[in-house]
């Protein structure tokens, strides 16, 4: 009798010892994406696509691109959570044929680091988001950068409108 | 690491316990009329936290237990330890320090031959433990590989935390010499209340164990010798 329940304690210690570690899940909502959406200049009621829209950021002077000849009303970008400014390169039209027409944005904020739990550790959110597209006279598509929420928190809203 | 270590003393045990089992039989019955229930207070020490402390270089720790037979099946019981583990995680790394103490009692369900001494038991507990967590370093996750990843340095210490929990335990003590037991049990716990520090959380309690971000479940295993001094016989 004694035997047969430390044999059962045996095998639930070695069990016990075997189990998985935590693992973060893809469901979890961790640091969100910048959410923007493109509308018409004309009609800012309405949403309007951006052909052959390319989207890149330089980390340490290599050009990464988000997105790529995609024609889309509305992108999700990553935002750098380990400085207060991220840059990026919105290039209209660009194709194999066509480098495009280039836009360059300046994101800046403020970060808060959030615990989430034991195996996705910390999330970062953005505070005081301002932006500031860079001017080059008579060759800007972006007319106006209107940010809607000046806190990005999750991914559910839009935060950037983008009028072209 | 830890785990195959947790194997082997598993395995250690189940070797010695054969041993053990090999000796019972040759017991032989005695006169029935003598009073062989021995009373007494029960000393003892966790036999794998010295061991882990010494093979794991993110742990040590260690317990002492104590039992009081009340009835003949009854037994007061108390455990007092003290755990420090480091928690390195994938993205995070936490140390928790800290006492803990655990009381309840033991109940024998083993209907022990004349003359024998071990028992099969279930006991429950109330455990207490108080302690401080140092938050090390994290990575903040992002899910997404555009920019290289921003590790913080930035310890925070969090202390004078408590937590509180009912423990159940199942176990056996076998009487291996006169007086002398070994004991395994293994230990469900169901956290009540605790210090939650800000923007944090606790990730590992002494005596509790390793928390789960899910449930307020816990699981713990003890090996132990230990000693009875007998006072009287019934």
């Amino acid at each position: 009798m004694i035997k047969k329940i430390v044999l059962l304690f045996l095998l639930l210690g070695v069990i016990s010892a075997c189990t998985k570690d935590d693992i973060c899940s893809k469901e979890t909502p961790t640091s969100p994406f910048l959410i923007i959406k493109f509308k018409s200049k004309i009609n800012p009621l309405l949403s309007k696509d951006v052909n052959n829209l390319t989207v890149t950021t330089i980390v340490n002077n290599d050009s990464i691109a988000i997105y790529t000849s995609q024609t889309t009303d509305s992108i999700a970008i990553p935002l750098n959570t380990g400085a207060n400014i991220t840059e990026y390169l919105f290039t209209q039209n660009n194709t194999t044929s066509d480098p495009g027409n280039i836009d360059k944005v300046t994101f800046a904020y403020e970060r808060d680091n959030i615990y989430i739990n034991r195996a996705c550790s910390f999330k970062a959110i953005f505070k005081e988001l301002i932006t500031q597209l860079e001017i080059v006279e008579g060759e800007n598509w972006i007319s106006e950068i209107e940010v809607n929420k000046s806190t990005v928190e999750n991914e559910d809203e839009t935060h950037v409108t983008i009028f072209h | 690491m830890k785990h195959t270590l947790l194997f082997f003393i598993n395995l250690l045990f189940f070797a010695t316990y054969l041993g053990i089992a090999q000796e019972e039989k040759e017991i032989t019955t005695q006169d029935s009329i003598v009073k062989n229930n021995k009373y007494g207070l029960r000393l003892g020490l966790d036999l794998a936290r010295p061991v882990r402390s010494l093979v794991d270089e993110d742990f040590s720790g260690f317990e002492i237990m104590a039992d009081f037979r009340i009835t003949h099946r009854f037994y007061i019981a108390a455990e007092f330890g003290n755990d420090k583990d480091d928690q390195i995680e994938e993205n995070l790394i936490s140390s928790t320090n800290g006492s803990y103490f655990k009381i309840g009692a033991d109940f024998n369900a083993y209907n022990n031959w004349v003359g024998m001494n071990n028992s099969i038991y279930a006991g429950l507990r109330y455990g207490f433990s108080t302690f401080d967590q140092d938050l090390k370093g994290y990575t903040i996750y992002t899910g997404d590989a555009t920019f290289p990843g921003t590790i913080v340095y930035d310890p925070i210490s969090y202390s004078s935390l408590t937590a509180h929990w009912v423990e159940f335990v199942f176990g056996i003590k076998t009487e291996i010499f006169n007086n002398l037991f070994l004991s395994i049990n293994l230990q469900l716990k169901n956290k009540i209340s605790e210090d939650i520090p800000e923007n944090f959380n606790n990730i590992y309690i002494p005596g509790f164990n390793k928390t789960n971000d899910n449930s307020d479940f816990g699981v713990g295993f003890g090996y132990g010798i230990s000693y009875l001094i007998p006072i009287y016989k019934k």
